[in-house]
């Protein structure tokens, strides 16, 4: 069994602490953007909900800045993202190379998309629903918080999951700009110098993370729709 | 209790503009059952929704209790309708939130502890009947037990009024007489004031004591139940009445089935109406022993409205021009309502065929 592997895999073997490092850097750059993208993509989501025409706060003006700015950023093409924010990105980490740098394009171009996710599913909650806690001398605070989150738990979860797809395949993107991760490991190592073993090996770690987060993610919608 | 004073309510929809509600005022007394009929599109759940303001009315003002609604701030309104309860056509209960969890949605922020809270979820679902299912979710429930805890869950502020949008309408007729019934024990129990819209006039026979009939966004027509349905004024309401006694489908049934009728030249179809106590009487008799007169039932029909019988009946009179006309007036004296009824063209040739 070990010769076995032994003499297919051998460029893994060599370097498996490279391995285990880049599966770091990919869940390191995946959980902290995650987490950023997931608090302001629920914000922003639900201003986009309340403030829409006949939401509960609504508001034109806010309403058509934040959709047109949404449609702007989801329309910018990731590998480009990364290099239009580089600028931003120096000012804020203070250099535009790196796993902890890779964040703020991963933030950027994971928000507007999250953010539409949030909207649709939040406008899956019955609109009576809400008429019905207006009619109950709820403000608006309260139902955003006990009518909209509460009833909308199992949808927003439903695409947080895809968002965390979709966000895995931006980190391997963001390899070329020198984040690290499985993705760089895949196409600089396994790419470049014909280690096709190692490019199979960081696809497969991949797979996995992604089969992981979903069923996570499904056994949590499971759990919260009635 | 409730009052609503010339209130107008406008849509605006792009460069079309939509009176949904026309200058209605209109007055609940406290313990009224009051309801509001007319077909969809009338503006009766526009004309609702301005009573807790979810509508705010373009014009007008809308009075409940002693707080004029329609000036409060939003801070006020919201605390001014936790004493107003609503309850929906399709219910809108939380899915994401058990029986208990949406009887007691209203509850917080009222003062009162969790085990209080407790208490009343408990009560009210005795309330209501549904002691057995407080555990359970909404989409667990039928559509009948899905609107006792929506009103279980509105009247959980105990409120003084509670408004019923078509609360009805999505259910089977058993279900609904059984919702009504509930309704009715709740306006005696609790004293409650009840304000409810509908298209049924089945719905608001059987509970309501006072209606208004609603009309491209007018009230046409109000009053009292027994006068409303005995000495209907505007055509809306007949139309309204006459589905409601079945009356329609009667002479549905005649027209399309002329020779039930078999009417000759000293025959006439009439509608004939009586409240309360000349129910008792035997009047169609006497019309014979008087006037020489017969009168054929083709169809009848006694309701009892508010503790009150009212008949209907669809009769041939059968005798000389002059003893017919003697018979109604008789009849009229005697407070019983007589419409003739309109021969339609299909009964035309078989009469003229008769007289060749």
């Amino acid at each position: 069994m070990s010769s076995w592997f032994e003499t297919y895999f051998e460029n893994v073997l060599s370097i498996r602490p490279e391995i285990l490092n880049s599966i770091w850097e990919t869940l390191y750059m995946l959980g902290i953007s995650a987490l950023i993208s997931g608090f302001l993509g629920i914000i922003l989501g639900i201003i986009l909900v309340v403030t829409e025409r006949q939401g509960i706060l609504e508001n034109r003006k806010v309403y058509d800045f934040l959709e047109r700015s949404v449609n702007a950023f989801r329309s910018v093409p990731f590998i480009i993202m990364l290099t239009l924010i580089a600028p931003f990105t120096r000012f804020i980490v203070g250099t535009s190379i790196g796993t902890t740098a890779a964040i703020v394009p991963l933030v950027a171009g994971t928000v507007p998309f999250y953010s539409r996710q949030v909207q649709n599913a939040l406008l899956e909650v019955d609109k009576g629903v809400i008429e019905a806690a207006e009619a109950m001398g709820s403000s608006p605070l309260e139902i955003i918080f006990r009518v909209y989150l509460k009833e909308g738990l199992s949808s927003i979860i439903r695409v947080s999951s895809v968002t965390i797809i979709n966000l895995m395949g931006l980190t391997a993107m963001a390899g070329a700009i020198g984040a690290g991760g499985l993705g760089n490991l895949a196409v600089a190592r396994g790419y470049n110098r014909f280690q096709s073993d190692v490019t199979l090996v960081a696809t497969i770690a991949i797979m996995i993370i992604v089969l992981i987060s979903q069923m996570i993610g499904n056994f949590l919608v499971r759990k919260t729709s009635h | 209790m409730i009052e609503l004073r010339n209130v107008d309510v406008t849509f605006q929809d792009g460069k079309q503009t939509v009176k949904a509600v026309r200058d209605v005022s209109l007055k609940v007394e406290k313990g009224d059952i009051y309801g509001i009929v007319g077909y969809s599109g009338a503006g009766k759940s526009t004309l609702v929704r301005t009573i807790n303001l979810l509508q705010r009315p373009t014009s007008g003002s809308v009075i409940v209790g002693a707080q004029e609604l329609s000036a409060l701030p939003a801070k006020s309104l919201r605390t001014a309708r936790k004493k107003i309860g609503m309850i929906f056509q399709y219910f809108n209960l939380m899915r994401a939130r058990t029986v208990a969890g949406n009887i007691a949605y209203p509850l917080r922020k009222s003062g009162l502890s969790k085990k209080e809270i407790n208490d009343k979820v408990d009560d009210l679902l005795e309330l209501v009947g549904l002691v057995d299912k407080k555990h359970t979710y909404p989409s667990q429930l039928s559509g009948g037990q899905k609107q006792r805890v929506a009103i279980a869950r509105a009247l959980a502020n105990d409120p003084e009024v509670l408004l019923c949008d078509e609360a009805t309408s999505a259910l089977d007729p058993k279900t609904t007489s059984s919702i009504l019934e509930l309704l009715k024990r709740l306006n005696k129990k609790l004293s409650l004031t009840i304000v409810i819209i509908t298209h049924e006039m089945q719905v608001v026979k059987e509970i309501c004591n006072k209606v208004a009939v609603m009309d491209d966004g007018e009230v046409v027509e109000q009053g009292d139940l027994v006068s409303l349905f005995t000495s209907p004024k505007e055509a809306l309401t007949h139309e309204f009445i006459d589905t409601a006694t079945h009356l329609d489908q009667a002479l549905e049934k005649l027209r399309k089935h002329p020779t039930l009728l078999d009417l000759s030249v000293d025959d006439v179809l009439a509608n004939i109406t009586y409240v309360g106590v000349s129910t008792g009487t035997p009047l169609i008799a006497s019309l014979y022993a008087q006037f020489g007169v017969t009168t054929n039932i083709l169809y009848g029909n006694v309701e009892i409205l508010q503790q009150t019988p009212v008949g209907n009946l669809i009769v041939v009179f059968s005798g000389e021009k002059r003893q017919r006309e003697k018979a109604v007036s008789y009849l009229e004296s005697n407070n019983i309502v007589v419409n003739q009824i309109q021969n339609t063209q299909t009964i035309v040739p078989i009469k003229q065929e008769k007289i060749s």
